[in-house]
């Protein structure tokens, strides 16, 4: 099944592909034909090379962003975790925070004041993320803190750190995985939002989202420029849920089993 | 003891889990009124083997062939219906664990009267009654009946369990490793009053361990597995004295006893050690 | 009268270890579980001294105290050099995302041992607990049975050849054929390293083979303390009796 998934979005990671954007005139508002396989927009360009760099985008957006936020609530989560009691009740009073606060507006705001470009997307979603991995971890932590192998280190002289990073971290790592996973279907739909809003990637440079937001304009008789885009959201989302729902099956049975 | 007839007979049992061989031919029979204890170490297969007198392998459990007579028919062969019948109304098991076999939420007196009503052995209002002596049987005031399984000590909650599988008086009694989660002086008390049940009622009980020493306080007749089969069965003081496989000899020799002035413990040959996962 | 033969390894005195219930409503005070309550024993060098009861007793509290996972509440502990622990769980005790090697080799590196220099302590640590074969440097703890399993804890806990080990139940979780050679192994490496041993257990017999002084616990004190062979022989407290009454014997 993860194969099947695999395969349905590795056409999506293509955008190596160096095809160049047409912009001659002549070409406006094709329907797609076997020259232009999505037809072309407005503008004459080709949909599906703009779809295949709109991938690089959605793509690097959901995965960098997904880093960005795992950086962050992994390195929180554990010390929260690890340490407990006052550094764990201050670091989970932001975390409090950071869960009331209506992320998408947040990430609106602050695009909207520092520039909406890819990169500020992608910091953002990260930054605005991190709290639900952070959780994940601390919960992790807990419950590996106390196991006798944690304590046979320490007795060996282990410093903390270490005990953070080589012991209990590559052990609480499997929830983090399937958390991230799921993360970045997220996080595409966000970036694809702002970009239909104008708050994310700008035009020309294509993104799913704006090539949604010139396709509104044509609804009724270019529906390619619709259906293109939304449909690759689609798919693209649900590939990583999915696959993110497999990484679950397949990592708990595991450690059930493991007695 | 009640002579020579045979209530439970197993005969060519083969278990297998994928290539994996558990039960290898198994070949024992249960008497009226005896105790026979099933020896073996982890991954022996008797806990297996006990699972399938009552039908409880698990799905992934391939039965490549042998029979299981109680009664007349072959156990494997029941259909549902028949099965549930047997369960717990004519061979009850009590299990290992007695923190997980109880039901947190629900108290003690209430599970007990629920396997009743589960196989309407007794009536609605002889229950409560019959529920108290009960408790009275397996030395439990009757105040126990209004507590929950996590107000109980452990002995506590192993003789609610076992009232529980007395509810319905079932003639055979499986017991698998039921003190071995227990403490030693609460052990012996709980030992003590299955012999003293065991003989009130002329039950008949296949007791699995792998404690010798409990096989020596408890059994009248031993089976010992291992790899999925059966080594020696025969009387309890010929298996102790003069043991048909190496294996049996080398195993009662390895265990350290009370007064035992050896230095060093003498080992067994190939001891397999359960866990390995993939070699 | 323990027979305090050598020199002491360690010595506890009136050792207390409570713990509190977390959460007091409105201050009110709660009872403290006083899981050691004032206990005192000695261990002398290279040998071994049994603390036996039953669960509960706090037995392994003071085998974390002792191992320094815990802080005493009061009571000193003076040991004469290093210590190391073995734990009862071979599965839990390893972390299942390390090799062996890094595992046994860790204590060595961390104070700075080079890599290929661990490397050869822990092939000559893994041949002096009898798993010699030197594929199993590379494995994970999860290709390898319970036996095996703590003969890698031991293997890990002896490489800084430590003057003392602390042995919590370490082979309860093992069937009884292979509790048999561990036994052995660690009454060999006793007498191979001059290792001292603080040996817990709630099996008796087990206890009785190992120990060379037996302190037996109840409720978090030291009921009974004594050689070997006195307790086993002619025990003086009600408790210690009992306890010895209950053992089913064989044959």
């Amino acid at each position: 099944m993860i194969m099947g998934l695999t395969a349905v979005f590795a056409p999506f990671i293509a955008p190596s592909d160096p095809l160049e954007m047409n912009l001659s005139p002549q070409g406006m508002l094709q329907p797609p034909s076997l020259e232009h396989l999505c037809g072309t927009d407005n503008l004459g360009r080709d949909v599906f090379s703009r779809m295949v760099y709109g991938a690089r985008v959605s793509l690097s957006v959901g995965f960098i962003a997904v880093f960005i936020s795992m950086v962050i609530g992994v390195f929180l989560g554990g010390v929260s975790g690890y340490y407990g009691g006052r550094p764990d009740a201050f670091i989970m009073r932001f975390v409090e925070v950071m869960y009331c606060f209506p992320t998408l507006f947040l990430i609106m705001i602050v695009v909207a004041f520092l520039g909406p470009n890819i990169v500020n997307v992608m910091i953002v979603i990260g930054i605005t993320s991190w709290a639900g991995l952070c959780r994940l971890v601390r919960a992790e932590f807990f419950t590996l803190r106390e196991r006798d192998f944690v304590h046979a280190a320490k007795v060996q002289g282990v410093s903390d750190m270490r005990v953070i990073f080589r012991h209990i971290l590559p052990n609480a790592m499997g929830p983090v995985y399937v958390s991230a996973t799921l993360s970045v279907g997220a996080a595409i739909l966000i970036e694809s939002a702002l970009s239909f809003l104008g708050l994310g990637v700008q035009i020309p440079t294509p993104s799913w989202g704006n090539i949604l937001t010139a396709g509104k304009n044509y609804i009724d008789y270019a529906w390619w420029l619709t259906l293109f885009p939304g449909l690759a959201i689609l798919v693209t989302v649900l590939s990583f849920n999915l696959i993110g729902e497999s990484l679950r099956e397949m990592l708990d049975p595991r450690l059930r089993e493991r007695k | 003891m009640e002579k020579d007839k045979k209530i439970l007979e197993i005969s060519d049992l083969t278990v297998s889990f994928g290539a994996r061989r558990v039960i290898d031919n198994v070949n024992f029979s249960l008497y009226s009124g005896e105790v026979l204890a099933l020896v073996g170490e982890s991954g022996s297969g008797k806990t297996l083997t006990a699972f399938s007198i009552l039908d409880l392998l698990p799905r992934t459990a391939a039965l490549e062939k042998g029979k299981i007579m109680f009664n007349g028919k072959n156990v494997l062969d029941l259909d549902h219906e028949e099965i549930r019948d047997i369960r717990g109304n004519e061979i009850a098991m009590v299990f290992q664990e007695p923190f997980t076999a109880l039901n947190p939420v629900m108290r003690a007196g209430d599970q007990i009267m629920e396997v009743m009503s589960a196989h309407d052995a007794v009536s609605r209002k002889n229950r409560k009654e019959r529920m108290k002596e009960l408790l009275h049987t397996v030395k439990l005031p009757a105040e126990i009946s209004s507590h929950y399984p996590h107000e109980l000590s452990g002995g506590m909650r192993q003789r609610v369990i076992l009232a529980m599988a007395l509810s319905c008086d079932p003639s055979v009694l499986i017991l698998d490793e039921p003190t071995t989660a227990l403490d030693v002086s609460i052990q012996k008390h709980v030992l003590d009053l299955i012999k003293q049940i065991q003989k009130e009622r002329r039950l008949t009980i296949l007791f699995i361990t792998h404690d010798f020493s409990i096989v020596n306080m408890i059994a009248d007749r031993v089976c010992v597995m291992r790899n999925g089969r059966i080594l020696d069965e025969d009387g309890k003081e010929e298996v102790f004295t003069n043991p048909v496989d190496p294996y049996t000899r080398q195993l009662i020799a390895c265990i350290p006893r009370l007064g035992d002035k050896r230095e060093r413990l003498p080992v067994v040959e190939n001891a397999q050690d359960a866990g390995r996962e993939n070699g | 009268m323990l027979k305090m033969r050598d020199e002491k390894m360690v010595e506890v005195a009136e050792l207390k270890k409570y713990f509190w219930r977390s959460g007091t409503f409105f201050g009110i005070k709660t009872e403290p579980v006083k899981a050691v309550d004032g206990v005192s024993f000695r261990a002398a060098r290279g040998q071994t001294f049994g603390l036996v009861g039953e669960s509960g007793c706090g037995k392994t509290t003071i085998a974390k105290l002792i191992a320094g996972i815990l802080r005493a509440d009061s009571g000193r502990i003076i040991v004469n050099g290093d210590i190391d622990i073995v734990f009862q769980d071979p599965f839990s005790s390893l972390n299942p995302r390390m090799k062996v090697k890094d595992i046994i080799g860790e204590s060595l590196l961390i104070r700075g041992t080079g890599g290929k220099e661990t490397e050869e302590r822990v092939r000559e640590t893994l041949s002096l607990v009898r798993l010699g074969d030197p594929g199993c440097m590379d494995k994970y703890p999860h290709q390898f049975s319970g036996g095996e399993r703590q003969r890698i804890a031991i293997a890990r806990a002896v490489i800084r050849r430590p003057a003392m080990l602390v042995l919590d139940e370490p082979v309860s979780s093992l069937d009884v054929s292979i509790q048999a050679s561990i036994l052995n192994l660690l009454k060999d490496l006793q007498q191979e390293l001059g290792l001292t041993y603080l040996f817990i257990s709630h099996d008796l017999r087990v206890v009785e083979f190992m120990s060379d002084d037996v302190g037996v616990m109840k409720a978090g004190r030291i009921v009974e303390i004594a050689s070997r062979d006195e307790i086993y022989a002619a025990p003086k407290a009600e408790y210690t009796r009992q306890l010895l009454a209950s053992i089913p014997r064989l044959a």
